[in-house]
């Protein structure tokens, strides 16, 4: 299987060969705000820990001659034995990505994040009094289709990939899938924004 | 042939004016753009990003840095100047940039001259770091800045497993702010900055944490700066004044460790010139300078037996210097005397000394196409030495061409800065530990340096530059530390002993290459660095053997409007070998740590991402150093700096 960074350069070279991008907007112009589930895909911790489906949300906006974006997601993680605690995992990041536009509306996009993430442990009695947060730096890069549904109403489904930068280092795949809405940015918030 | 080619450049140039700031062959400046797209997030953050300047560092907070001047990373490397005052950060042989109480959001421009001469009327050996801050628009104006940052490589959720791993500190928050005021005659800015780090890395977590009472092994900072001027009695003047509190863990190579410290220093300062007369092409003024400064080093919470620092100095100074003719054909005759008395444990009660500095200057800035020249001459004399100092500076502009020339002569006596050294030959123990004897040869004794630069420049529109610069130095009578350090069985700390000498000489010789451009809304800059001896007494070849010899890199930012900038520098440096830790390579600590004799060579990706908002009232960014995760190390004992996350919010409000 490539690697997931070789992946996107070979995307950002080739998108803007045969497709035409995101060219008619200003940054900040329009605001989508998308959510839904997100599943696990493989393996994480060497099977200490079985992760599980979670939810995510993101906004994005024109920028830089593609999207960025914001976004968190949540997810549990069981281990199913006393001598170590499940946790609740929570990922922060922000990215950017190139869009490429094909026909009957549907958008490609590729790109890269940078972020935080927050472990929270579950206290049991073996583990009460003992650290129960770390918070570690996350990268990572996602593949996103984009599709209309209705009005401003989309379809949206992601495949997202974390590099966790813990002693151990931890990789996370993530497939996300959910709904999003495109909105016209108030005035206010372009003005915050440039 | 110096001699010659200063008389030369005092019968050089006379002309009409276009003003230029002297010649500076091998400096280099950066604007405040440049600084913002880099992300600062320390002020020691700024020596990344000048080319021909290397550094080391224990904790990865507290940094040295040295070019080609003097001893490699021992006593101050170059002079600071803030805003034309100059700043005293030194302490024995530490020069600490944080404890600058200047916000990084309050700088302007800094220039990093790498050429010794007379500067606010003090001889600056090594060259000068020029920090110039913002100047304000009429009214009150408010900024300020916090920042948290995160080291990779906590254990994350396998904390609970037996692949557990220590846990690694954030950094921060940190916090900077100042608030100005301007109006016609007067403006005026206080400024502060609190800092705090956790000296906490596997490399010497052992050491600090037995060396503290404490439960939670810390520093902090606080620098505080007030910087006033006003147009009064016909003239200029300005008053600065600074303070910077620290509890620190303060590495100190005579003890083979940290040791815990509280300092405290001060610094004020009064400068200002008036008008004496003279015609209108040729005024006639007086500038005048007076400073007093204090430092107090005292134990902090100290689990160390033996250890009292105690150290107390005060240095009163005066210095005037009458000026004739413009800034662009201008000869200045001044005189410094500056008085030092210190107290300390095993110090006679008379220690100090008093240093005069006397010199003149003759500066000549023609127009492009013409010689412009600087020549100083000057002397400085204490109750044991006296040393002379000759300094040309040459430049020619012609066309899309430069090109400059630097010779100096310096005399230096032990006087003009102080070095650990000094004092300990005096008899000062503050700083000795019972299991590492510090043995003195003999004290400092002056030193002679020659040094000749040469710079060329090309830049053929304003799309690119290239830059080429040589440079060779001839020492001798350098003061060197020789350490010799073992790890004993169930010790937190090496022991051994130090051996200075005081007759250490060689010869080094630099190179800098530097290829700069623009294309739309990409720069890009490249630069090599070659720093290296090429001969000398065991000593000198010890102590340069800890330089990287090469540096070289590669920056590219992306600034498609000024509210967004994003930067990537890939920045490589050679391995070095540190002689006197030898028998430190594969000691391991009490924490299972291996040591090392020396530090791997370094490959570095540091990317920022930068982004105005508000109307350029707020601004974030995000700083990413070392994003390949390489080992990061600076000192045989020091931390390995992983992968390092900062975010830093700065927000600036103004009031007519």
């Amino acid at each position: 299987m490539p690697r997931p960074w070789l992946v996107l350069a070979v995307w950002l070279l080739c998108a803007p060969v045969g497709a035409q991008t995101d060219t008619g907007h200003q940054a900040f112009d329009t605001i989508r705000l998308a959510g839904g589930v997100s599943l696990p895909l493989g393996d994480s911790y060497d099977g200490r820990w079985a992760v599980r489906p979670g939810a995510w949300a993101h906004a994005s906006t024109e920028f830089v001659r593609g999207r960025a974006h914001l976004a968190v997601q949540v997810y549990d993680n069981d281990n199913g034995t006393e001598t170590t605690p499940d946790f609740l995992a929570v990922q922060g990041e922000v990215g950017w990505g190139y869009p490429v536009h094909l026909p009957a509306g549907i958008s490609a996009t590729g790109g890269g994040h940078l972020g935080a993430i927050r472990f929270r442990f579950r206290e049991n009695e073996q583990f009460s009094g003992f650290v129960q947060d770390e918070t570690e730096v996350t990268a990572g890069l996602f593949a996103r289709a984009e599709a209309p549904v209705g009005g401003r109403l989309g379809g949206f489904a992601e495949v997202h990939w974390i590099r966790v930068f813990t002693a151990e280092p931890i990789s996370l795949t993530r497939v996300q899938v959910g709904l999003s809405l495109t909105f016209d940015s108030p005035a206010w918030a372009r003005r915050f924004l440039r | 042939m110096l001699v010659l080619t200063f008389l030369l450049g005092l019968l050089l140039g006379f002309g009409p004016s276009d003003p230029e700031p002297p010649p500076c062959p091998g400096g280099q400046a950066l604007n405040r753009a440049e600084i913002e797209a880099a992300g600062v997030v320390y002020l020691s953050d700024l020596y990344r990003l000048f080319d021909g300047l290397r550094t080391t560092t224990v904790d990865g907070f507290t940094w040295q840095a040295t070019h080609a001047s003097g001893v490699p990373f021992e006593g101050e490397a170059f002079t600071i100047v803030v805003d034309g005052a100059p700043a005293s950060l030194s302490l024995f042989d530490e020069q600490d940039l944080e404890g600058l109480g200047v916000p990084i959001h309050e700088i302007a421009s800094i220039t990093f001259c790498p050429v010794s001469g007379f500067v606010a009327g003090q001889w600056a050996a090594g060259g000068t770091l020029y920090i110039e801050t913002i100047s304000s628009e009429p009214g009150l104006a408010a900024r300020g800045a916090l920042q948290i940052g995160n080291e990779t490589g906590d254990p994350g959720p396998y904390r609970y497993t037996e692949l557990v791993t220590p846990n690694v500190d954030k950094f921060g928050v940190d916090g900077e702010g100042a608030v100005g005021y301007r109006a016609r005659a007067f403006a005026g800015r206080v400024g502060l900055r609190a800092y705090r780090f956790f000296p906490t890395d596997r490399a010497q977590i052992v050491r600090t944490r037995e060396a503290t009472s404490r439960l939670f092994v810390r520093q902090q900072h606080l620098a505080v700066r007030f910087d006033g001027a006003a147009e009064v009695l016909g003239g200029t003047h300005a008053l600065t004044a600074t303070g910077h509190v620290a509890s620190d863990f303060r590495f100190t190579e005579a003890a083979a460790r940290e040791l815990p410290v509280r300092r405290v220093d001060g610094q004020g300062g009064l400068r200002g010139s008036w008008p004496l007369g003279g015609s209108r092409r040729s005024p006639l003024q007086l500038q005048y300078r007076l400073g007093l400064e204090t430092q107090t080093l005292d134990a902090d919470d100290s689990a160390l037996p033996s250890f009292f620092p105690d150290w107390r100095s005060t240095t009163r100074s005066a210095s005037l210097e009458a000026q004739r003719g413009p800034p662009t054909r201008r000869l200045a005759v001044g005189a410094t005397l500056k008085q030092t008395t210190v107290n300390g444990p095993g110090l006679p009660d008379d220690a100090g000394a008093t240093l005069l500095t006397l010199y003149a200057q003759h500066r000549h800035a023609p127009r492009a196409g013409e010689v412009a020249q600087q020549t100083e001459i000057g002397a400085v004399v204490s109750d044991r030495h006296a040393r002379l100092k000759l300094a040309q500076r040459l430049g020619w502009r012609s066309g899309v061409q430069q090109l400059a020339l630097a010779l100096v002569l310096d005399g230096q006596i032990p006087e003009e800065a102080y070095r650990y050294g000094y004092w300990a030959a005096r008899g000062y123990t503050g700083l000795q530990i019972d299991s590492l004897p510090y043995r003195a040869l003999r004290p400092p004794q002056p030193s002679r340096e020659v040094s000749v630069r040469l710079t060329w420049a090309i830049q053929p529109g304003s799309r690119w530059r290239a830059t080429t610069s040589l440079e060779g130095r001839w020492l001798r009578g350098l003061y060197v530390e020789r350490p010799a350090f073992v790890l004993r069985p169930g010790a937190e700390a090496p022991s051994g002993f130090v051996i200075a000498v005081a007759d250490a000489g060689g010869e080094t010789v630099g190179a800098q290459v530097a290829l700069e451009g623009t294309h739309g809304i990409w720069r890009g800059r490249a630069f090599y660095s070659l720093l290296t001896e090429v001969g000398g007494t065991e000593a000198f070849q010890e102590v340069w053997a800890r330089v990287p010899h090469y540096r070289t890199g590669v920056a590219i930012t992306l600034r498609p409007d000024g509210d967004f900038s994003l930067r990537g520098a890939l920045t490589a440096e050679s391995s070095t070998r540190w002689p006197g830790y030898g028998a430190l390579d594969g000691a391991v600590a009490l924490n299972q740590y291996v040591y090392t004799d020396g530090t791997p060579p370094r490959w570095l990706l540091d990317v920022t991402a930068d982004k105005a908002f508000w109307d350029r009232r707020a601004r974030l960014s995000l700083v990413f150093r070392n994003l390949l995760n390489t080992e990061e190390r600076y000192h045989p004992l020091g931390a390995a700096l992983d992968l390092r996350l900062y975010a830093r919010l700065t927000v600036n409000v103004r009031a007519q």
